[in-house]
């Protein structure tokens, strides 16, 4: 082993596919933040405010992509966008096949598309974490907005949101973190894309120390990744301190 | 009257809105599944000319049975070997070293137990690397062996949280009574402690099990052979070979996915807690 010294850092700062990996992180953590808390929120509200054998059915229904293994989803998913796959079947059937794409073929649409396979595993346990918080809500919060007759939207807004803002902060801490150190069903359905178009920080990692064997690199993104986990976490507690949520 | 009328109407509506989207994402959840079933029960002609959601005309296990004499079976064996030992040894390692770190106070116990929180920081993944390297220099590459320790590493700061939790309400007078009793060290643990720990010990071992059966980055840096490939790189690498042929993919996925699912559905509400209280702790 060679020390040599800020080489590596140096060369990382001025590395574009870093950058752009970094990037595509960030594509990442905002369209699960998106996709998977609103689906999240609105079927943990559907099964905790809806009572029946039916529900229970459905809940662990939801729930079982979060238990396949990330490869499983990753090829399944692989079959779905796939040029004769099923969306595209789907499309054709639709008459919409002006519509049809080559889902993971095109480097302009393949990380958007990997990220949705990604959401459909990882929402249902957002909604598992909504569900207890919802369920953990005092019934008395329900019963004097019941008294004070307010609508459902309204019940919404102000029970139902602010008593799970804990939680909710918690689960944007955890997604955050999980985000940037994503890994499995990006490089299983796309190898990091043509030309590093669906390259994120840990799949460029594994293939600076893995494909071009250069482990020194390799580390230098791995350590610039847990930094940036680190700072994000300190930044958000303590904003999360001061605004006392 | 009017309004009430319009009110129930506009309730009714959003009934209908809310049914049905649940429904739709209901359909999304399982669809691709129910697809990857039949589909893996058509031959390949049939395959061919059929749509993807007609049932099979005449159903065929033969797909099945290519795929367990193409030797995909070994890598399904090999991740029962790396679950199994690494559940072994994470739970004995953790209860103990919880209890210990709870209940025998020794110089400099808390420090350990602030390193062991401290791992629950680390993202595997920035391990990688140099755990590449001492499974290299301990010759263990390649090798299940070489799997079970990263395995057992990465899971302990989370299995001694949650158990030291457990452990810490324990009273210490049911200890000490049991000491006053003559019990030794290990058989107040066995007797007092374990008994209160069986949740929680439930609770790791779901979600660690869950973990290990779907882990997928340390098997593909630490192993290459393919007699050591674990089910999700046999998977992965069976689609390299025969990927063109759909119908052996859908039932290798079936048979990785099935039994799964089945375990889940007898275990159901114990599986999605054990998971969810796992990873918001871990």
């Amino acid at each position: 082993m060679n020390f040599i010294g800020l080489r590596n850092w140096i060369e990382l700062f001025g590395d574009v596919v870093f950058w752009k990996s970094l990037a595509h992180n960030f594509q990442l953590l905002f369209m699960a933040v998106i996709v998977q808390f609103s689906l999240g929120l609105f079927l943990a509200l559907f099964i905790t405010l809806k009572k029946g054998k039916g529900i229970d059915f459905l809940k662990i229904s939801y729930f079982v992509p979060f238990i396949l293994s990330t490869v499983f989803v990753g090829l399944l998913w692989g079959y779905i966008f796939a040029w004769d796959g099923m969306l595209n079947t789907f499309l054709d059937v639709l008459h919409l096949g002006g519509l049809k794409q080559d889902w993971l073929g095109d480097p302009k649409i393949s990380l958007n598309s990997a990220i949705i396979a990604t959401c459909w595993r990882n929402y249902p346990f957002f909604m598992i974490l909504f569900q207890a918080a919802i369920v953990g809500i005092p019934q008395s919060h329900f019963e004097v907005a019941q008294i004070e007759g307010v609508s459902k939207i309204q019940m919404l807004f102000f029970v139902i949101i602010p008593g799970i803002k804990h939680t909710f902060m918690n689960a944007v801490l955890l997604i955050i973190l999980g985000s940037l150190k994503y890994f499995d069903i990006i490089f299983v359905m796309t190898l990091g894309g043509t030309n590093h178009s669906a390259e994120l920080m840990a799949t460029y990692m594994y293939k600076s120390a893995f494909e071009n064997l250069r482990m020194g690199y390799g580390s230098t993104i791995a350590m610039a990744m847990f930094l940036l986990m680190v700072i994000i976490s300190i930044v958000f507690q303590i904003i999360r301190k001061r605004r006392d949520v | 009257m009017r309004t009430i009328k319009i009110e129930k109407h506009t309730e009714n509506l959003f009934k209908i809105i809310i049914w049905s989207l649940a429904l739709f994402w209901l359909f999304v959840t399982l669809y691709p599944l129910f697809v990857m079933v039949i589909n893996s029960l058509k031959t390949r002609s049939e395959y061919m000319i059929s749509t993807m959601w007609a049932l099979p005309k005449k159903a065929t296990l033969n797909n099945y049975l290519v795929v367990l004499e193409s030797g995909f079976m070994r890598s399904y064996f090999n991740s029962f070997i790396v679950t199994f030992f690494s559940l072994v040894f994470m739970i004995s390692f953790s209860t103990l070293a919880a209890y210990g770190l709870s209940k025998l106070k020794f110089p400099g116990s808390k420090t350990v137990y602030a390193i062991f929180i401290a791992g629950m920081m680390i993202p595997i993944h920035i391990t990688i690397i140099p755990i590449f390297k001492l499974t290299q220099s301990l010759h263990l590459y390649d090798s299940l062996a070489g799997l079970v320790g990263p395995y057992v590493a990465s899971a302990l700061p989370m299995a001694i949280f949650i158990l030291k939790g457990f452990i810490d309400a324990v009273p210490g007078e049911l200890n000490e009574a049991a000491e006053i009793d003559g019990a030794d060290k290990f058989v107040t643990f066995r007797l007092i402690i374990l008994p209160v720990l069986t949740p929680a010990i439930s609770t790791v071992m779901i979600y660690n099990a869950v973990y290990y059966w779907g882990e997928f980055l340390y098997a593909l840096v630490l192993t290459m052979s393919k007699s050591n490939r674990t089910i999700n790189l046999g998977l992965w690498a069976f689609y390299g070979e025969r990927g063109v042929d759909l119908t052996l993919i859908f039932s290798a996925l079936a048979i990785c996915s099935i039994p799964l699912i089945i375990v889940y559905a007898i275990f159901q509400e114990r599986v999605i807690n054990g998971m969810v209280a796992g990873a918001v702790k871990g």
